[in-house]
């Protein structure tokens, strides 16, 4: 959704002289704020690039929404030695935790223009530096602060939940992000489908909210602003500014313009694969190898790493579950004085504390088991899509598979066709290059016309903005390349009818 | 008319005013331009700022030195040009030249603003 903008700001961009205004800070005291001593560094910054996308060139058009994550690199004048960790007299003087290095600090680059003499920002990038690199040379010393967006967050965790039944896609991701800190300026759309089981095994939190939103077709990504997005398939042809152009791309503000037409990405069918699972009985899902030994006194943890996931695991019962000698060849009865079990669950994990009492003698935990209520899978199944435009000679198939949480047909026969629609013709891909426009952000709309070709096809069109480059220098333009999918055709309605909000029939067709 | 000319935050240091036939004050443009696909000229620009080109000559030992003092350093410096009541911010930028007749000195220098 564009980013809201004054009429100056867009008279600004519009204009033939702008003047740019350039904001880059760093939370050095990590407080949440950015208005501390020294963590405004603008005056330092010699350049800025960074990029934002839901489109991969190498994956193409049916994984919209697995891009990388979005990154920023920010080169900063380091001429005194104001960034390097060893300078006391510089930034690590007044911030302690620089001397183990520039590593993690949330960073925001503002860019705008300036606005009847005041600077007017806009957010183009919030996230985190990742890495700085310090270079010098002779007569220059720099530092280059490789930032990636608040992904970084997600990426380097794992998580581990129990089974959670009937959840969407969009209330999933929602957990997990709470999970992880990472709910600020979130903005997650009612995913479509309904995931009867979801959880997670010690599995990377980014990766997974990106399966959870292709499950349902959407795409997940940290936007502009930092928030956390989950667009559901039909959000293009749903928000405004999707709908209706934020920004006309014409010749006068065209520096660069390049149409491609993708072949590459074009099928004639699209297999969706799905595997549901099913509840099953009681049922044994761990056994111990071997005696699990706890040493006097101590408590060890014992990992249980289950051959389905569950939906609940039963916490071991003694004489059923385990019994428990001592080393005296004694049973050691449950309680403050001999053994005890802590429990902690997961959807296809336990893990176990267990105590031993006993003062003197070793704690024989002998054959140990979990029983639960194991998720059973069911053989795969898959669902065809075949072309109806009749566009592409031969058979070319794409395949959706490998989804943990396409579990069910309904999801499938939701998903199916609005791939096919997006794939079954070629499409042109747009890359525009001009002055930048700050508030465009992924999925906006904007309309594309270059009418001075000569001889003149011309180009009037409107198009989805799915990638961002802009890059920034003191002295040079401030230029913006976009990546652009034509709208015609990716939906096969330009407008389906919204329970609740519109009328069916006059406002729109049923969806699929 | 005074010029001054001195390490910024030390004390101030009147230097002789430069020869009128030899100021030039500048206005540089930080910025860039590109021509859009129908011709159209496109700038973004982010200041502007002057640059000095300053001469003096017929400088006695006394003024010579004192003015060498201050165009010789490279650290940020404080400059009131003879024309204004302004002061601007100043990095000294290229060589300083200077030069003897037998008689008096001259110095050429340029001052570009921060």
């Amino acid at each position: 959704m564009a980013q809201s903008r004054s009429a100056g700001l867009q008279s600004a961009w519009a204009s033939k002289s702008a003047k740019v205004a350039a904001r880059v800070r760093v939370d050095w005291d990590r407080d949440g704020t950015y208005t501390d001593l020294y963590e405004d560094i603008s005056g330092r910054v010699v350049s800025v690039t960074l990029r934002h996308a839901i489109y991969d060139p190498l994956a193409g058009l049916p994984v919209l929404g697995m891009a990388a994550p979005s990154q920023a690199t920010v080169v900063v004048d380091n001429s005194d030695r104001w960034f390097s960790p060893c300078n006391m007299n510089g930034l690590r003087g007044t911030y302690s935790q620089i001397a183990l290095g520039i590593y993690r600090f949330p960073v925001i680059i503002e860019l705008g223009y300036e606005v009847s003499g005041a600077p007017e920002y806009l957010t183009q990038f919030v996230g985190e530096i990742e890495g700085a690199d310090e270079q010098e040379s002779y007569g220059e010393a720099r530092v280059t602060f490789t930032c990636t967006d608040r992904s970084i967050g997600l990426l380097q965790y794992k998580s581990s939940t129990l089974v959670q039944e009937n959840k969407r896609a969009d209330e999933v991701i929602l957990s997990i992000l709470s999970a992880a800190g990472a709910t600020g300026g979130a903005s997650l759309d009612q995913a479509m489908s309904i995931i009867p089981y979801s959880w997670m095994d010690d599995e990377n939190d980014w990766d997974e909210c990106r399966l959870l939103a292709q499950s349902d077709g959407g795409m997940f990504y940290f936007g502009k602003e930092g928030g956390a997005t989950f667009r559901r398939m039909t959000a293009p042809i749903e928000r405004t500014d999707s709908r209706v152009p934020v920004a006309i791309l014409n010749q006068g503000n065209t520096t660069t313009y390049r149409d491609a037409i993708a072949w590459r990405d074009c099928y004639s069918e699209i297999i969706v694969k799905w595997a549901g699972r099913y509840l099953a009985p009681l049922d044994v899902l761990y056994e111990a190898p071997s005696a699990v030994i706890v040493p006097p006194g101590q408590t060890i943890t014992e990992e249980c790493r289950l051959r389905h996931p569950a939906l609940d695991t039963v916490s071991p019962v003694y004489g059923v579950d385990y019994t428990a000698i001592s080393s005296a060849f004694v049973q050691v009865p449950y309680g403050a004085g001999g053994v005890q079990i802590g429990v902690t669950k997961y959807g296809q994990r336990v893990e176990l504390e267990i105590s031993n009492g006993l003062q003197y003698d070793m704690l024989y935990l002998c054959n140990l088991q979990v029983r639960g209520y194991p998720l059973l899978g069911d053989e795969a199944q898959e669902a065809h899509f075949e072309q109806t435009e009749g566009q592409i000679l031969g058979d070319k198939v794409y395949t959706v598979e490998g989804n943990p949480y396409v579990q069910q047909k309904l999801q499938v026969i939701r998903m199916g066709p609005y791939m096919r629609d997006r794939l079954q013709r070629p499409r042109r891909i747009f890359e525009w290059r001009g002055p930048a426009c700050p508030w465009l952000e992924l999925l906006d709309r904007v309309t594309l016309s270059h009418q001075t070709m000569s001889p003149n096809p011309g180009t009037n069109t409107d198009c989805y903005v799915v990638g961002i480059e802009e890059s920034y220098a003191v002295g040079a333009m401030w230029m913006q390349s976009l990546i652009l999918l034509p709208v015609t055709d990716v939906f096969r309605r330009t407008d389906y009818f919204l329970i609740g909000t519109t009328a069916y029939g006059s406002y729109g067709r049923a969806g699929y | 008319m005074t010029t001054k000319l001195y390490a910024s935050g030390k004390a101030e240091v009147i230097v002789r005013e430069p020869d009128a036939d030899g100021f030039q004050r500048s206005v540089v443009s930080l910025g860039s331009s590109v021509r859009a696909l129908d011709g159209t000229l496109r700038q973004h620009y982010l200041s502007a700022k002057y640059i000095w080109s300053l001469k003096w000559s017929g400088l006695s030992s006394a003024e010579y030195a004192t003015l060498l003092a201050e165009v010789e350093r490279t650290v940020l410096m404080t400059f009131k040009p003879p024309d204004t009541t302004t002061t601007y911010q100043v990095l000294r930028t290229g060589n300083v030249e200077t030069a003897s007749d037998g008689f008096s000195y001259s110095i050429i220098a340029v001052l570009e603003q921060a």
